[in-house]
């Protein structure tokens, strides 16, 4: 009987944490995908160079949740997110318009597959 | 290295952990989906392993899971007959009162090879000795002789047999067990009167078995 209660506990636990983590990649994902929003909207409309601090925060706040997506997302995919936005800033200090708007492009398209696969969907099930 | 070396310290943990959980039985006499899920565990805890760009996560989950559903499924057998026969199936008889089922012998693709060979592991060389014959859940064979062919015991004879109880390795390799001891019904004094009266010390005795009427066994230790 003891095993069966440790079972039904363990198994709650899990289905508790499989929740939360949705919750919380649809969070963060959201709270990238603005922020990088609007550095393309700032992009577009004003100089480049006032997006760095920006893009700045926002990779501050990617590396913040990367040690938490590292626990179920392949780190390979994270690496790559990663070497992007490394790329983004060094497009925003140098003014390269064209190139920021394709990277930051692709970073937003990651992060909505990342959260694609998260997400408790049919089509991710089956 | 260092971080295969850490990931693999920790499934091992983990599979000693789920088997632990999944209790003490032997492969031979697990069910075909207990057995399917012991193969799944192993082949899941392979991939975080082999792999340090997946998290271990994703292997823990999976094995957490089967682990529990396998638990909560068996509790649930033991409650409910039919989900017990829905999962495990039920024992097919295939040689009843002396006739071979032919038609079970089909559906389970048994060929009457395959039906010798079981039989003769389990000693019977000669079809006419058996009365029954049965397939179980686990896929062994568990067979009843005819009464002709059945060897006669002690009840069957009208004798009486001592009961010895168990005989229990009570020390090994110079380590006395406790658990032996009061499984006889002994005690360590006992054992150590034996010990002295043959001028042996503790150290000395490779095994010692005994059983409740206090008839025991040395082995030395060789030099």
């Amino acid at each position: 009987m003891k095993r069966i209660w440790i079972a039904a506990i363990v198994l709650s636990a899990i289905i508790s944490c499989c929740i939360l983590e949705t919750v919380f990649v649809d969070k963060i994902i959201d709270n990238l995908h603005g922020q990088l929003n609007e550095a393309e909207t700032i992009a577009k409309t004003s100089e480049l160079n006032n997006t760095l601090e920006l893009v700045n925060n926002t990779y501050d706040d990617w590396i913040k949740s990367k040690d938490v997506f590292a626990l179920f997302v392949s780190h390979g995919t994270l690496e790559e997110i990663n070497q992007s936005f490394v790329v983004l800033i060094s497009y925003a200090e140098n003014d390269e318009f064209s190139d920021f708007l394709a990277e930051n492009s692709k970073i937003v398209s990651m992060l909505d597959q990342l959260k694609d696969t998260e997400f408790l969907t049919i089509k991710n099930i089956l | 290295m260092t971080i295969s070396l850490i990931r693999t310290i920790l499934l091992y943990i983990i599979i000693i952990l789920a088997v632990r959980l999944m209790g003490k039985r032997q492969i031979s006499e697990l069910q075909t989906s207990e057995l399917v899920v012991t193969f799944l565990i192993s082949d899941i805890a392979a991939i975080p392993m082999q792999d340090t760009g997946q998290p271990l996560v994703s292997g823990f989950i999976p094995i957490a899971v089967l682990v529990c559903l396998e638990i909560i499924l068996s509790a649930i057998m033991l409650k409910n007959s039919k989900f017990r026969k829905f999962i495990c199936g039920k024992p097919i008889i295939v040689i009843n009162n002396g006739k071979i089922e032919q038609r079970e012998l089909k559906r389970l693709r048994m060929s009457t090879e395959d039906l010798f060979e079981q039989l003769r592991q389990l000693d019977v060389f000669n079809i006419q000795d058996i009365a029954y014959a049965i397939i179980e859940t686990n896929g062994k064979m568990s067979i009843l002789k005819k009464a002709k062919h059945q060897q006669p015991d002690a009840s069957a004879l009208g004798i009486t047999i001592p009961d010895h109880g168990i005989d229990a390795v009570v020390i090994s390799d110079g380590e006395i067990s406790d658990f032996s001891i009061s499984l006889c019904g002994l005690t360590k004094e006992w054992v150590y009167g034996i010990l002295e009266g043959k001028n042996l010390k503790l150290n000395d005795v490779f095994i010692m078995t005994a059983n409740k009427n206090r008839n025991y066994y040395i082995v030395k230790k060789e030099d």
